[in-house]
């Protein structure tokens, strides 16, 4: 069966494309308004350059937001997948189906960050009457497009190269015991979790005490260390199973999509730790509502993943 | 509150590093091949310790697990006859391997050369050929599992499944 | 101040239906000032007027009111600047019919998010300003013309603008509504604000407060 048959990969793929001509026209728009900007001059050309770049800033912000949205949509696709895919339980075996999957995944995430930093600047930018980071944001958009070119050749390479005839992986071929994905740096569950505690306690404390250079690199850790976490020891309470090891079966319906819930918080709040020490490198700004956003997505992080937990631990009296 | 909050941050910092350092000073090794099976006899597979070398799954049952034992005595694990079947094609040792699968039958160990297999098994990688000791109709020889196993028919394939199972 | 430098305005350029509304203008209007704008229908006062306002933008050119250069202003610091700077009557009134008076003064303060006890004072304020407080609860389909402008007299006050701009402002009266609205000129003027009445009615040229009168023709000012 064509891979491309998928309702899901159709839709996928035909928002995508639509984006990527928005984003291409954006593109044009951006290299002709950088090389002509000059916001001092009361010329014809000034002022149809700000028309413009109006309307590129509205495509722009169309285009992030939907991008936002197509993440998830992404890992929804993918799970369907999974369907088709002789071996695939889930999305993690669809990933793996080729060697495309799992830098399509890492770059989609980066992405992500990159476009939550863009509509900040752009939020600052917007709150002056004078377009004060005006170059800045259409310059980071330049670098915004290549990964969003990248990631759009990526995505074609991608689904074009799942078979429907091989065999793929499963989760626990791919994050059990002895796959590819064993617990970093030898820990055992214990101490991974440990650790995980006290890397979020480490994000409060840096953010209460405005340290964007030390949260930016503690966030990035606890990105890192949450999503070990959540794979060998939060998902098996999730799954109420101490061998199924999988970032996306949660994703599924039977476990009520907590997956989507889960990532978000995690994401967002790695997001919002790093993005102190994007801004303060771009604009020379810091926002104290970023900390306090970042404080917020973790801890319910935290407290989601925790509740998993407790809720077992009640209901069973065991640990798993 | 301000004094104390830089001297906790710092506190967290080193006790995160000294977990790290002390889980990387300790080692953990996990079998995937056993070597020096000179007398070429089944290992016995503890579950959840050893991985199937084709796919990586971890061994949880042992009713369909099959080693390859190769002429220097280096030893494969497997929990499904088909994944065995898929690794062993590529290897130069082939024909000379000692082969043991386990026989759903009796539960024993025995040659696999020898065993008789059904088609339509519950195999952990779905493939679907189990092994009996005694043989009984219409099971396959080895030769004609592998045949089959080779050219992809086997559970699963959609039609195969359909036509051997109804569904 | 309202400072107004080498401003154009071309409407559909590059299509064959090109008109220059404005051509090269420049002049300056002091504070307290009150200046009319003396032209025939469409020689360009309308379009002067909504620049200065920001409710435009020029071709090329600038426009300086009380030190912003509000031809630049984004849409959002434009609106922001209309609603504390300036209060602009309009020929047709444009009022909100469904409205009732009071209501209808009270919508530019809409934005500001005051305390309810402020606003209302505001309202009251703005209603004596233009005597209209009478008609306060009544619905603004239902008023005669004269109070239909004096009530857009009192929202254009409410906000306490710094410049008050006036488009034609009674070309739907009847002559004694109009002088009406030119005693309430002379008034406004008396208290200290900047006024530009852009118009081609006669009435204000026996105005004695009106410190300046600019021509303008085919989007060009005489000299």
């Amino acid at each position: 069966m064509n891979i491309f048959l998928s309702n899901q990969v159709l839709i996928f793929l035909f928002s995508e494309t639509v984006l990527y001509l928005l984003a291409l026209i954006a593109f044009v728009g951006t290299l002709q308004i950088l090389k002509l900007w000059d916001f001092q001059a009361t010329t014809p050309r000034q002022y149809a350059l700000e028309k413009r770049a109006f309307l590129i800033v509205t495509m722009i912000q169309l285009i992030l937001w939907f991008k936002i949205l197509l993440l998830p949509y992404f890992a929804y696709t993918i799970d369907k997948l999974s369907l088709l895919i002789p071996g695939a339980m889930c999305g993690a075996g669809v990933i793996a189906a080729n060697p495309y999957g799992n830098p399509l995944l890492l770059l989609k995430i980066l992405l992500l960050f990159g476009i939550g930093i863009w509509l900040i600047v752009d939020r600052e930018d917007q709150k002056a009457p004078d377009y004060p980071f005006f170059k800045t944001k259409f310059r980071f958009y330049l670098l915004l497009f290549v990964l969003l070119t990248t990631e759009y050749i990526l995505d074609i390479v991608y689904f074009s190269h799942i078979s429907t005839s091989d065999v793929v992986q499963c989760c626990s071929a791919i994050f059990g015991i002895s796959g590819s994905n064993r617990i970093p740096f030898n820990l055992n569950t214990t101490s991974l979790v440990a650790i995980f505690y006290l890397l979020y306690l480490l994000t409060v404390l840096l953010a209460l005490q405005r340290r964007p250079w030390l949260l930016f690199i503690v966030s990035l850790l606890f990105l890192y260390f949450g999503y070990q976490s959540v794979v060998h020891f939060f998902g098996t309470y999730i799954y109420q199973l101490p061998t199924h090891k999988c970032p996306f079966c949660m994703l599924q319906k039977e476990y009520w999509y907590v997956g989507y819930l889960l990532w978000s918080l995690l994401f967002g709040g790695v997001f919002f730790g790093i993005a102190n020490a994007a801004l303060s490198v771009m604009i020379h700004k810091t926002s104290l509502r970023l900390y306090r956003l970042a404080i917020l997505f973790n801890t319910f992080f935290v407290i989601l993943c925790t509740a998993y937990v407790l809720f077992y631990l009640i209901q069973n009296g065991v640990w798993l | 509150m301000k004094k104390l909050l830089p001297v906790l941050t710092v506190g967290l910092i080193m006790l995160i590093v000294v977990i790290l350092f002390v889980s990387l000073s300790k080692k953990e090794d996990m079998i995937t091949i056993y070597k020096g099976n000179i007398k070429k006899l089944p290992i016995p597979i503890k579950p959840d310790h050893i991985n199937d070398t084709e796919c990586r799954m971890v061994i949880h049952d042992t009713t369909y697990a099959c080693e390859v034992i190769a002429p220097n005595g280096n030893t494969w694990f497997f929990d499904d006859p088909g994944c065995m079947t898929k690794w062993l094609e590529t290897k130069p040792f082939k024909e000379k391997a000692v082969l043991w699968v386990k026989a759903v039958d009796t539960g024993r160990w025995i040659d696999a050369r020898e065993a008789c297999y059904a088609r339509t098994d519950p195999t952990p990688m779905h493939y679907g050929f189990g092994a009996r000791e005694k043989k009984s109709e219409g099971c396959l020889s080895f030769d004609e599992m592998r045949l089959k196993m080779l050219r992809g028919e086997n559970l699963t394939d959609p039609r195969i499944r359909k036509k051997l199972l109804g569904h | 101040m309202i400072e107004v430098k080498n401003l154009t305005k071309i409407f559909n350029e590059g299509s064959e239906a090109t008109f220059h509304a404005l051509k090269n203008i420049s002049f300056t209007i002091r504070d307290n000032e009150l200046v009319l704008l003396k032209g025939v229908s469409g020689s360009g006062k309308s379009t002067l007027l909504a620049i200065i306002a920001s409710l435009l933008k020029p071709s090329s050119g600038d426009v300086v009111v009380e030190g912003r250069h509000v031809a630049k202003l984004p849409d959002l610091h434009a609106s922001k600047f209309r609603a504390t700077t300036i209060g602009f009557i309009f020929q047709s009134f444009n009022l909100l019919d469904h409205l009732s008076v009071s209501e209808n003064i009270a919508v530019p303060l809409i934005p500001m998010k005051l305390p309810k006890t402020e606003l209302i004072r505001r309202v009251e304020h703005a209603m004596e300003l233009a005597n209209i407080s009478h008609k306060r609860d009544t619905t603004a389909k239902n008023l005669s013309g004269g109070e239909k402008q004096r009530c857009a007299i009192a929202r254009a006050l409410v906000n306490t603008p710094k410049v008050i701009l006036c488009d034609e402002p009674t070309a739907n009266l009847d002559l004694d509504n109009a002088h009406a609205f030119v005693e309430v000129i002379r008034r406004l003027k008396q208290e200290g604000y900047t006024i530009l009445i852009a118009t081609h009615d006669t009435i204000f040229d026996t105005l004695q407060e009106v410190d300046r009168t600019i021509a303008i023709e085919n989007g060009e000012i005489l000299q």
